[in-house]
């Protein structure tokens, strides 16, 4: 088994860091003058050197080598065997498996061991956010004042969810992305290490994809070596799902041109030949966004040749800007959605369509996923749907023959649903029923109450209250409490009084609604559904069990 | 297969080979206990991939065969029947185990015995010859010493290293190390380094209770990645824990400054007494060894103490070589060598309040145990 | 070449020559779609690790114990790891179990090989724990992961391994293995091949569980009766289906969610009719019924439906109530 290139070429000495300077050069100082922090963070995207720089403080701190500056020696006993990973006194704690108070106290007792063999004991805390608050306060005591024996230098990619009084106490390292420049002359150096041939484009390509992290950069590169062939560029982007620039062009040109079936053929025709859906809408995500720059009158920015340029200008021209936004907006929830992995190409597919929509018709949400149909539709039972100026699928949403009101708009143009978290518009109906059931909720539960103490005490326990048409939906927190009310009698009682005190034969439905989730008082919910909720909020109702 | 064996014996093979039995494992047969003849014995063994065992009965045996029996229920039922001959015969064709004792009848459904991991197959000749109580002794010295922190595995094993006629037996927590060093009769032809987990030698000393003088060998297979260690009719098969083993030899202090002789038991004793009260808090020990004058032994005080308990300090007479030391140790590592040191005086070698103790067996060079000092804060 | 796997030729090469040339990594990562064949390439590859008697390096004999345990996942070196059951979660003690036996040395074979099935679903704090293995596993080592998608997993988890991208096949590939490996009559075949959308294992699984095709064809047939029935009877429906008292051991949520899994390939194909694509459709022998779809409905429909169709599995995997879930879908389902 030949090891992974990121490992075997993962730095040993400080002058082996790449792009990270500013911090090798304080934790240098530190070692010469002898003053190490006790509590180090080191927070910054993955592979930017967090666990490398880490292991060397360590190895420094524990170097034989005479010379303060030439600490770590990597050639003294204990250099060697933090290398080999036999070294007693570092100790590398993997947060995400030790999550708990008891884990946090355990190695508080422990830090109070004496080293073995080093003059510091020091432990790698790695993926620190992953600890519960619980456990952040139990190590907050011990980062405040360790034992003089000790260091702790906690790792994080996540450094938001580290509390602020942990943050206080450490010595705080960012670490930034690796700028391109470095990383391809890293990759130089590797490529000629391990003789490997390779194109200087390939190189810049895989800089690219890697986003400022070393570890995923040399994966790359490790990945295309592995293929046995010289590393060109054309390699690179066969293997990275890289589309051609053409594809792109084509897709765009289709989403300008309204034209739904060509743009669907682009997109098959660029899957059917190896692209990876999810790379191929990042590339045209990507494309927008250059498109956006030039609009806003940065084209200095965007990297590309006259003749690119020249259609980009086109392109540019041919979008408003707020219709660039929304389209970038899809394409880039197609490029980030991680499920309809049945079916790779449908979520570029959707994307398209969705691009083509009227915008006016769509109020543009962060999420087209969830971005509803304009509203229900029975034909039957709505009879403005069938008028000759929309669409065959014009918005028309009566729920029942019995309320005309949820027809909605006549205006396809106006977004029926209000935006964001507004409940969808109920019939005038449900809406009126609704009202006066909350207004007089009270009233019936006194009544209930007075016949039936059982049910009023459950109705006293709901978390939520809604309505639908005239049935009347109560969430109970446990199915214990929900099948207690569903006892007919118990309905009965209810209905009997909802009938005495408004005058309306009203349906009831029980169900269990998530406990966890601190439910909007009853009140509140008189004119929504719960089915509502789920479908337009984004709520989740969700089974105790 | 047909086999006939008493109910005694059995029932003592079921219950040794059953603590390799896997009940919930993804590989259904390592839920079952191998029961096959060889050479005019049967054979039961259990594996669970990390321990395997294998205990042989005296049998008769009539036809040559091998099947896997569900281990809990052929256990629990062997275990109910009278002590009498229990007569075991094989259906090849529905793979099920007829089992006859006295009045009872049971068929019990097998699984065919070549689902069954294959069994190491050791040259003996090639083993390294010990004796089953010298090697249990060594184990007790030096397995409690290993970590059961899995995030290290290295460290949850135990090092065993071969060379010439020395084995030497060590373990380390990061706190503690224990070296334990021992004689062959004989001298090795090539050198052994492995990493045994501790599991595994607890479970060997553990099995090997009867025994005493009996012969043991102990075979690695070259590049097998395997130690098994054999009795006359035992077997334990461990699978070795890969990586490198801190060296040891490195921590142990080479010099001390001062050096400490009291009694063994004594001293356990005023241990126990303080972990009581060291228990509920730090588990500290405090240790102030206070050099004797003319005609006067030295003294050490061993003190424990708690917010909730109280505070308790016994003296112990010693004799003291070099400056007199106040060093914390936990109370429960101290306890935990005190208990395996057989000599009845021990020797603690301290340098400084921050450096590692050397506790030896006095008169006894063969074992080393060395102990991370306690920071004692302010 | 005796992979005797269904396309993907590049991944299978490349795996190959890792084996032969001693350039194996200690971990890959296999991301497709399920049922394309993400699982049987990794225990293809397990078996050439750890085949005793290849036919070349690399090329295992596919016959002998070791082979043919690791085919049945039950080979004492191989260390399968997935949620119990599909759509279930991997949990961090798994993780933990798994290292524990990673670190001794293999029990037969040259390498221990550790099969994490289904990665994204992985608990955070599962992922997080395998970060350190996956990062440095112990020599004799090798990780295979499989996920549907890249997105799905932690960045930290991908950047660590050597990812094989394993698309579906072309239609007329899974058609033609079908019929000759399978002996699937041709018309069979070529319906299956779609349906899959260019997944082998799905195909497969189809073809040898004619009573899943047969649920299929019951399930799209009721979606077109409810496009025509009022709220009451569709209502019904979703009750019925998401009723507990079923005696089967299937739960209503993953009840649900298959019927879900029925209709959404048939919305795609409205879908993409409904703007003019000529592409070939997931559900062939509905062509007569998606066109008319189409026609009626528009494309903007069809994508709001498929839209609520993934969402409805989202929310069955985030445990949503099942029977709401579905009534849902019906409010948001037009009449036709």
């Amino acid at each position: 088994m030949s090891q992974a290139l990121y490992r075997k070429w993962r730095p040993h000495l400080w002058a082996e860091v790449v792009g990270q300077e500013h911090i090798v050069q304080t934790l240098r100082n530190a070692i010469t003058a002898q003053r190490v922090a006790h509590a180090y963070l080191f927070a910054g995207p993955r592979g930017t050197g967090k666990t490398t720089t880490a292991r060397l403080l360590a190895k420094a701190v524990n170097c034989l080598a005479d010379n303060l500056a030439d600490r770590p020696c990597d050639h003294c006993e204990h250099c060697l065997a933090v290398n080999q990973g036999r070294f007693l006194d570092l100790i590398e704690i993997d947060a995400a498996s030790n999550t708990s108070v008891e884990d946090v106290r355990d190695l508080r007792d422990k830090i109070n061991f004496a080293p073995n063999q080093g003059r510091y004991k020091v432990y790698i805390v790695d993926e620190v956010h992953m600890l519960s608050t619980a456990a952040f306060n139990a190590l907050l005591k011990t980062l405040e004042e360790p034992p003089s024996h000790a260091i702790f230098i906690l790792a994080t990619t996540e450094i938001h969810k580290i509390p602020a009084t942990v943050l206080s106490r450490c010595q705080r390292h960012e670490f930034r992305r690796i700028p391109l420049s470095d990383i391809v002359a890293q990759l130089t150096r590797l490529a000629q290490g391990e003789k490997i041939q390779c194109e200087p484009e390939a190189l810049a390509l895989i800089a690219r994809y890697s986003a400022g992290g070393m570890r995923d950069a040399i994966s790359l590169l490790d990945q295309l070596a592995s293929t046995g062939q010289v590393v060109t560029l054309a390699l690179a982007q066969a293997v990275l799902g890289a589309a051609a620039g053409q594809s792109v062009l084509d897709v765009v040109e289709a989403i300008l041109a309204k034209n739904a079936a060509v743009g669907l053929d682009g997109v098959h025709r660029t899957l059917d030949g190896g692209s990876d859906p999810r790379q191929f809408g990042r590339q045209v995500v990507e494309y927008l966004r250059q498109l956006l720059l030039i609009k806003l009158g940065n084209a200095a920015q965007v990297d590309a040749t006259a003749e690119q340029r020249a259609i980009m200008a086109r392109h540019a021209q041919a979008f408003s800007t707020t219709e660039l936004l929304r389209v970038i907006r899809i394409f880039n929830v197609a490029a980030s959605d991680a499920r309809l992995s049945w079916q790779p190409s449908l979520p570029l597919e959707m994307a398209l369509v969705e691009a083509l929509e009227s915008p006016a018709a769509e109020p543009s949400r962060a999420e087209p996923a969830r971005v509803e149909p304009p509203a229900i539709m029975e034909r039957s039972s709505a009879p403005e749907a069938a008028s000759p100026q929309r669409s065959p699928i014009s918005p028309a949403a009566p729920a029942a023959s019995s309320s005309p009101a949820r027809a909605a708009s006549p205006l396809p143009e106006k977004p029926v649903n209000p935006p964001l978290a507004a409940p969808p518009p109920a019939s005038s109906k449900e809406a009126t029923l609704g009202k006066r059931l909350a207004d007089n909720w009270k009233q019936i539960v006194a009544l209930v109450k007075a016949k039936n103490a059982n049910a009023a005490a459950l109705l006293n326990s709901i978390k939520t209250r809604s309505l639908q048409e005239n049935i009347l939906i109560l969430g109970f927190a446990s199915h214990v409490l929900q099948s207690q009310m569903e006892k007919p009698a118990n309905i009965a009682s209810v209905q009997e009084a909802i009938q005495q005190v408004i005058g309306e034969e009203v349906h009831l439905r029980c169900t269990t609604v998530s406990a966890q989730r601190s439910a909007p008082p009853p009140d509140v919910e008189h004119d929504g559904m719960v089915a509502s909720a789920v479908r337009d909020l984004g709520g989740e109702i969700v089974d105790v069990q | 297969m047909k086999a006939s064996v008493l109910q005694e014996n059995l029932a003592h093979g079921l219950s040794m080979v059953s603590r390799a039995v896997s009940p919930r494992s993804t590989l259904p047969v390592l839920a079952n206990i191998l029961v096959a003849t060889d050479e005019g014995r049967l054979r039961l063994s259990a594996t669970n991939l990390e321990l395997g065992i294998t205990s042989w009965i005296g049998a008769k045996v009539e036809d040559e065969g091998a099947i896997t029996v569900p281990a809990r229920t052929f256990s629990d039922m062997i275990s109910t029947l009278p002590n009498d001959r229990v007569n075991l015969s094989l259906n090849v064709r529905t793979q099920t185990l007829n089992v006859r004792c006295g009045s009872s009848n049971a068929d019990i459904k097998g699984i065919d015995a070549q689902e069954f991991p294959p069994l190491p197959s050791p040259d003996l000749a090639s083993g390294i010859q010990m004796n089953v109580a010298d090697l249990k002794e060594m184990i007790q010295q030096v397995a409690f010493a290993a970590s059961s922190d899995e995030a290290r595995p290295v460290l949850t094993g135990i090092l065993l290293t071969v060379q010439g006629n020395k084995v030497v037996l060590s373990a380390a927590d990061g706190f503690r190390l224990s070296i334990r060093r021992a004689e062959l009769s004989s001298q090795v032809a090539r050198p052994i380094t492995a990493i045994i987990p501790a599991r595994a030698l607890i479970e060997l000393a553990r099995i090997s209770t009867d025994g005493g003088d009996q012969p043991l060998t102990m075979v690695l297979p070259p590049g097998r990645g395997q130690v098994i260690f054999r009795t006359k009719d035992a077997e334990l098969t461990s699978q070795l824990i890969e990586g490198t083993f801190p060296d040891l030899e490195q921590v142990i202090p080479r010099n001390s400054r001062t050096r400490t002789v009291l009694s063994t038991a004594a001293f356990l004793k005023a241990c126990k007494q303080a972990e009581i009260f060291a228990r509920e808090g730090s588990h500290i020990a405090r240790i102030n060894i206070i050099p004797g004058g003319e005609m006067q032994p030295g003294i050490v005080e061993i003190s424990g103490q708690s917010e909730e308990t109280g505070f308790n300090q016994t003296q112990v007479d010693c004799t003291v070589e070099g400056p007199g030391i106040l060093i914390a140790f936990n109370v429960r590592f101290l306890r935990e060598v005190l208990e395996v040191i057989k000599t009845p005086n021990v020797v603690i070698e301290t340098t400084a309040d921050n450096s590692p103790g050397v506790f030896k067996p006095v008169g006894d060079d063969n074992f080393t145990h060395v102990i991370m000092p306690m920071h004692l804060g302010d | 070449m005796t992979w005797d796997i269904l396309g993907h030729e590049w991944a299978v090469n490349l795996l190959q020559e890792h084996v032969a040339r001693d350039r194996l990594r200690h971990a890959y990562l296999l991301i497709g779609p399920r049922g394309v064949g993400r699982r049987t390439l990794a225990l293809r590859l397990a078996q050439a690790v750890n085949c005793p008697q290849p036919a070349a390096a690399g090329d295992p004999c596919r016959v002998c114990r070791a082979c043919l345990q690791i085919e049945r996942m039950q080979y004492p070196d191989l260390t399968v790891v997935q949620a119990e059951t599909e759509g279930g979660v991997l949990k961090v003690d798994q993780v933990r179990e798994l290292q524990h036996s990673l670190a001794l040395a293999p029990y037969e074979a040259r390498y221990r090989v550790a099969l994490l099935l289904r990665f994204e679903e992985a608990h955070a704090s599962a992922a997080n724990a395998l970060l350190k293995t996956l990062e440095e596993p112990p020599a004799q080592v090798i990780m295979l992961l499989t996920a549907s998608s890249q997105e799905s997993l932690l960045p930290t988890i991908v950047s660590r391994c050597e990812p094989l991208r394993l698309r579906p096949l072309a239609l007329e590939d899974v058609a033609q293995g079908l019929q000759t490996r399978w002996q699937a009559p041709e018309a069979q075949a070529t319906l299956l091949a779609h349906l899959s959308g260019g997944r082998p294992g799905y195909a497969l699984a189809l073809y040898r569980e004619p009573e899943r095709l047969q649920q299929r064809q019951e399930w799209v047939q009721a979606l077109f009766h409810l496009l025509k029935d009022g709220r009451v009877q569709r209502f019904n429906y979703i009750k019925e289906l998401t009723k507990d008292s079923n005696k089967e051991k299937e739960k209503p949520r993953d009840r649900l969610r298959q019927v879900v899994l029925a209709w959404l390939p048939v919305w795609r194909d409205v879908l993409l009719r409904a703007a003019g694509s000529a592409a070939p459709l997931i559900n062939p022998d509905l062509e007569a019924d998606v066109a008319r779809l189409a026609s009626a409905l528009g494309p903007q429909t069809a994508r709001q439906i498929v839209a609520n169709l993934d969402r409805s599995l989202e929310l069955l995997d985030k445990n949503a109530n099942p029977q709401l879930v579905g009534e849902v879908l019906m409010l948001d389902l037009p009449r036709f």
